[in-house]
């Protein structure tokens, strides 16, 4: 198990430095740079300004500097776009409340999701199949945008149990970690019954309901393992989606988190910030992905590793 | 329905009880700064904090036009109107308690024409000081003591003009020559300006920034008007989403929406709420013709254009931000400027019967054999309404097609840079009252003009009244060099912006101004 | 391997096909198990009429769906009264657009109203099915391309190119998906053509995994083992065996595939970089008249409505396919 970590460590490794090397030479390839302003800035001064971020250096020249930063020092460098800061600080300090949403989105949508996959898995093509199936089916049919407002405008303005938007206190985590979360529930109550479907069908579960095992037990003990598999799977990546933020959750509540980096600071070219979200979730993915693997040997016995 | 109606309705009645503090004023300042450093910064969020926390040699009023005495009780002007004699005042104080005199004003006047501050304003100097550009061509010692900028003593600073720059005052009171203490700026580098390490002169201190989420500024008791500073802080908010930013003030945690804090297309519904004001502002909207792409290089082409522009019935259906239309490029009411016509139309209405004559003279009767021109804008709701109504009146008045394009606002700024347009959108908010921050746009040595036109006669005739004291007789010169512009028609000036957002009614002393800026020394609360 | 010769020698590619044709009527079962499912079948209908509507709409309407009526701009479905309508939002209604029936006043002008241009918005619903379905289904397209060349590939061949594909699969979703589009989208300029290919480019690992993992597990059935044995060639097995027997998991993805690419465009159109003005998607229509919510809401309820129904039906009858398809098929995601 021990030699199986290992290697998929140094996989990671390799593939890190891949997206890394990717993401670099793709951010320089776009047009317009981090200074590029409606005020054009005078010549002089604009050479100086690149010259202080390195930029007026041979690309590969860059690329050496940066990997040699990141690397020895793990510093992501100074932001283009907030002068003063680090990109160490931003993404810690944004990171901090990403995560929390996403931790809040982590726990609905695993609830909601398992519970409504269970419930449809176990009333097959009735009633209870599609009900629970069409609500969670709205995370997958609705743009985020329009999810979040809706959301926003019924429980917040409307009925005002919640704030419409910051994250003062923790009655503001709720909608936002609701909104993220529904979209995540309803892959996650998808792929639970069409887990569970499959399992339930098999030869050993009709032995046990033979044998006049309950219901209950037969979720319990036997297959539930089984048919979370492809939940499980499906959740490495989904975490990390989830605690790097969301773009339109992050606007619409005004959370100052991760994820708006990730877009904005596309946008705005600041390519220091840029790869160090992309790093961040790099690594996320990565480790997560890791982690599942070997969580799905706990969970599936037939599972080895070699 | 019912539940989209009772919420119009909340919208326009009461508000709940304001969930901000008597002695605080809390609000949306509409996106992060992105650097704080007065000789740096250059965007509006940047410079609505800048504006609290630092003071220059004059300061203004509540209103913005209006100067008042800053770090400076007294100046005075030679007669040839070229030299400044600026007397600072006695016992003024960093807020570290120590000494600002006018020793500071000459370092940092001095720092924002040095190339590593990377001032883009530093033509402000350059173009007015004596020996300015030389210092930053080649910054050394020798020739920092030919620079026109001189602490004399402790209290006295000069300043040497190579003209009579008319308006010289009123840069004296923008951010971008607010003074900085040597000793911070070369012991923190770029980090000067992080809170622990910052030392500013103004009315608030910058207490905390936490980036994407507030900036909270205090106030500063060592500011040597400290006595009538009423309100004891100052939190600004990075929300960039306009409904949010209403959403927020209606459940009372913003005293203030912030500049254009709500959709444009709510403003004829908010106009009913009392809390809502609306004004005229200080930023132009116009379209850019590339004057060197035939056949938009035919003055008549593009005069032919301008005069189909429905300016009313853009404003009044299509924008809905109650906007001014206009068809010069000097917002009205700049300081006593008194605006001009240009193109021969009354009222810069539409004139299309002319506009077709002249399309026909120039070759294009009922728009045959014109080809298709690109227009761009940079991505945004709002300019993407306006391009295409445009676009349809130009289709339907003169039978030419002009097909609108977005880009996102990096690579429109290249595409800008590079003339690769036939005609751009552009807005232009003016730094000072005073028509010259506009007109100097189109001197054909601007780096901003990106029209490809040129006028010798423009460019002189500008240059003169850069030389003119203010008064009648530069307003007269001003008007002719507008009026310049507009007859050739390198731009199609669309209107002028308004300012409008939500303002708590307990809030009193924030007048109305033209560029929107909060100067909280001013304002208490009921 | 001598022992399975003698056996395999028995089979002949003839027989390798027929085996092929019995799969088929396997496929008769999936059919009368997918018609069981109403939700898929309602599902499927909404899609198909709603290609219909896409198509004809358009052209028989008397609006285009650029044509601004500055005359009739924010013009509502219907109201209750119309001058009161007019005096609270702050539009101007022609009382002739409107004809009374049973105490409410339908527009029948406009059946679904006008937008903030005065452009109808029946038919820039009805243009923008158009756009969104045919963004959704060539960027699915691109997706499946892509993913079954690589999957198969990686599946079929093993070994070497398999680690090296897997390895670029792993990488890539180690990408943060949208910082990509827009980059690529800033490079490459703003063509409809780039649009779908760009959303297609960033989504078919998923496709490559289950193309890969379906293949490796028939790879060394016995048909196929019969086919190879009866001197057909890899391009052979590859396209008349392995890729046709692939087709049921394909289908289910596919068809799921198509709502969240479409997804995947609406985000776009709300950062700006979706389809250019005057065309409009559903995405973009719901993104631009987002502010217009709470005076307006037609221009949100409708497209919304259209988009969120469509995607709906999409996923109720990939579902169903799926389900229908199933014991063959794993499930998995």
């Amino acid at each position: 198990m021990l030699k199986y970590i290992l290697k998929r460590i140094g996989g990671g490794v390799v593939t890190l430095f891949i997206v890394i090397t990717l993401s670099f030479f793709m951010m320089r390839l776009a047009p317009g740079g981090p200074f590029s302003k409606d005020r054009a800035y005078p010549p002089e001064i604009l050479r100086n300004i690149e010259a202080k971020y390195h930029l007026d250096k041979p690309l590969l020249v860059q690329y050496g500097i940066y990997l040699e930063r990141v690397i020895f020092h793990f510093d992501l460098g100074p932001s283009t776009r907030y002068a003063d800061r680090s990109v160490n600080e931003l993404i810690a300090s944004g990171f901090e409340y990403s995560a929390r949403i996403g931790l809040g989105a982590l726990i609905f949508s695993v609830f909601v999701g398992l519970c409504a996959g269970l419930i449809a898995a176990l009333n097959h093509n009735k009633f209870l199949d599609y009900f629970p199936m069409s609500i969670s089916m709205i995370g997958v049919s609705m743009p985020d945008f329009v999810l979040a407002n809706i959301l926003m405008l019924v429980f917040a303005l409307q009925l005002g149990w919640l704030p419409v938007a910051g994250i003062d206190s923790f009655s503001g985590y709720i909608l936002p970690s609701a909104t993220l979360g529904l979209i995540f529930a309803s892959s996650i109550a998808r792929l639970t019954r069409g887990g569970m479907l499959e399992i339930l069908g098999q030869d050993f579960v009709r032995t046990a309901r033979a044998k006049g095992l309950s219901q209950r037990t037969i979720l319990w003990r036997h297959t539930l393992k089984g048919g979370l598999v492809p939940v499980v799977s499906y959740l490495g990546p989904a975490i990390a989606s989830m605690m790097t933020g969301s773009l339109i959750v992050e606007k619409v509540f005004n959370i100052p988190g991760l994820g708006r980096f990730f877009v904005d600071s596309a946008t705005n070219r600041d390519y220091t910030l840029a790869m160090g979200s992309v790093i961040v979730f790099a690594v996320l993915i990565i480790a997560l992905n890791i982690f599942v693997d070997c969580v799905y040997g706990l969970l599936d016995p037939r599972v080895t590793y070699d | 329905m019912n539940m989209l109606f009772s919420l119009t309705f909340a919208l326009l009645s009461a508000l709940p009880p304001a969930q901000t503090s008597k002695d605080e004023f809390v609000f949306n300042n509409r996106g992060e700064p992105e650097s704080i450093d007065p000789h740096f910064a250059t965007g509006v969020p940047d410079n609505s904090v800048i504006a609290q926390i630092f003071q220059g040699l004059m300061a203004r009023k509540a209103d913005w036009a209006t100067l008042v005495p800053g770090d400076a009780e007294s100046y005075k002007i030679s007669k040839d109107l070229k030299t400044y004699t600026f007397k600072i005042r006695k016992g003024l104080k960093w807020s570290d308690g120590t000494p600002l005199t006018a020793k500071d004003y000459e370092y940092s006047w001095l720092r924002v024409l040095r190339p590593e501050t990377l001032s883009n304003y530093s033509y402000w100097l350059t173009d007015n000081v004596v020996g300015a550009l030389a210092y930053q061509e080649k910054p050394t010692p020798e020739n920092a003591a030919k620079v026109g900028i001189k602490a004399i003593d402790n209290e006295t600073f000069v300043v040497t003009l190579n003209k009579p720059v008319p308006y010289f005052l009123h840069l004296t009171a923008e951010t971008i020559l607010a003074p900085v203490k040597k000793e911070v700026v070369e012991k923190w580098g770029s980090q000067w300006t992080r809170p622990e390490n910052i030392v500013s002169n103004g009315p608030y201190k910058l207490s905390s920034w936490k980036v994407q989420d507030r900036i909270v500024m205090d106030k500063n008791p060592l500011f040597h008007d400290a006595a009538n500073v009423k309100l004891q802080r100052v939190v600004a908010l990075p929300i960039e989403d306009r409904q949010t930013g209403v959403n927020m003030y209606q459940q009372g945690k913003l005293d203030w929406s912030g500049h254009n804090g709500a959709p444009n297309s709510l403003v004829p519904a908010f106009k009913a709420n009392p809390d809502f004001r609306i004004f005229p502002g200080f930023i132009s909207y116009y379209y850019l013709f590339n004057t060197k792409r035939p056949p938009l290089d035919n003055p008549k082409v593009r005069e032919a254009m301008v005069l189909t522009i429905d300016r009313d019935e853009l404003v009044k259906q299509v924008t809905r931000g109650g906007e001014i239309g206009y068809g010069a490029l000097v917002p009205p009411h700049t300081g006593t400027y008194g605006g001009a016509q240009g193109l021969p139309s009354k009222d810069f209405k539409a004139d299309v019967a002319k506009a077709k004559k002249l399309l026909a003279e120039a070759g294009f009767p009922e728009g045959k054999g014109f080809r298709t021109l690109n227009l761009l804008y940079n991505t945004d709701e709002n300019h993407k309404k306006v391009a295409l109504a445009l676009s349809q009146m130009w289709k339907k008045n003169l039978g030419i097609t002009v097909a609108p394009f977005n880009q996102e606002w990096k690579v429109y700024l290249k595409s800008q840079n590079a003339k690769d347009f036939d005609l751009s959108r552009q807005g232009w908010q003016g730094d000072y009252p005073d028509p010259a921050t506009f007109l100097e746009l189109f001197q054909s040595k601007s780096g901003n003009n990106h029209t490809g036109w040129a006028s010798a006669e423009y460019d002189k005739k500008f240059q003169e009244t850069n030389n003119m004291p203010a008064g009648k007789a530069r307003d007269a010169k001003l008007k002719e060099v507008e009026e310049l512009l507009l007859k050739d028609a390198p731009i199609a000036p669309i209107f002028i912006y308004t300012n409008f957002g939500f303002l708590r009614p307990e809030v009193v002393g924030f007048e109305e101004n033209s560029i929107d800026r909060p100067y909280v020394r001013y304002f208490s609360k009921k | 391997m001598t022992n399975k010769g003698n056996a395999a020698q028995t089979f002949t590619s003839e027989d390798s096909r027929v085996a092929a044709r019995d799969q088929r009527s396997l496929w008769h079962d999936a059919f009368k198990r997918l018609v069981k499912n109403r939700a898929a079948v309602v599902g499927f209908i909404f899609v198909v009429s709603m290609v219909i509507a896409a198509i004809v709409g358009p052209n028989i309407s008397q609006f285009s769906y650029e044509e601004q009526d500055y005359s009739r701009v924010n013009n509502p479905p219907f109201v209750m009264d119309i001058q009161k309508f007019s005096q609270e939002k702050f539009v101007d209604l022609i009382p002739e657009d409107f004809v009374k029936i049973g105490g409410v006043y339908f527009n029948q002008r406009h059946f679904l109203g006008t937008d903030d241009l005065g452009r109808d918005l029946l038919v820039r619903i009805l243009y923008g099915a158009r756009i969104s379905l045919a963004v959704g289904f060539l960027a699915a397209i691109v997706s499946l391309f892509i993913g079954v060349f690589f999957g198969a590939l990686a599946g079929y061949v093993g070994g070497f190119v398999d680690a090296q594909i897997t390895r670029l699969i792993d990488t890539l979703y180690a990408l943060p998906y949208m910082f990509f589009v827009i980059l690529l989208m800033a490079v490459a300029g703003r063509s409809f053509y780039l649009l779908f290919i760009a959303i297609g480019a960033v989504s078919w690992l998923t496709t490559a995994r289950i193309v890969r993992g379906q293949v490796i597990s028939l790879k060394n059935s016995e048909f196929i083992e019969a086919a190879r044995a009866s001197g057909t060639g890899h391009a052979g097995i590859l396209f008349y065996h392995l890729i046709p027997n692939t087709i049921g998991p394909i289908i289910v993805f596919f068809s799921l595939l198509i709502p969240r690419v479409m997804l995947e465009e609406a985000f776009l159109s709300y950062l700006g970089l979706g389809v250019q003005a005057p065309m409009s998607s559903w995405g973009s229509l719901v993104a631009d008249a987002q502010n217009n919510v709470t005076l307006y809401p037609w221009m949100v309820i409708f497209p919304g409505l259209a988009l969120t129904l469509t995607l709906f039906s999409l996923n109720f009858f990939g579902d169903g396919l799926r389900d229908a398809l199933d014991p063959k098929l794993k499930g998995k995601q």
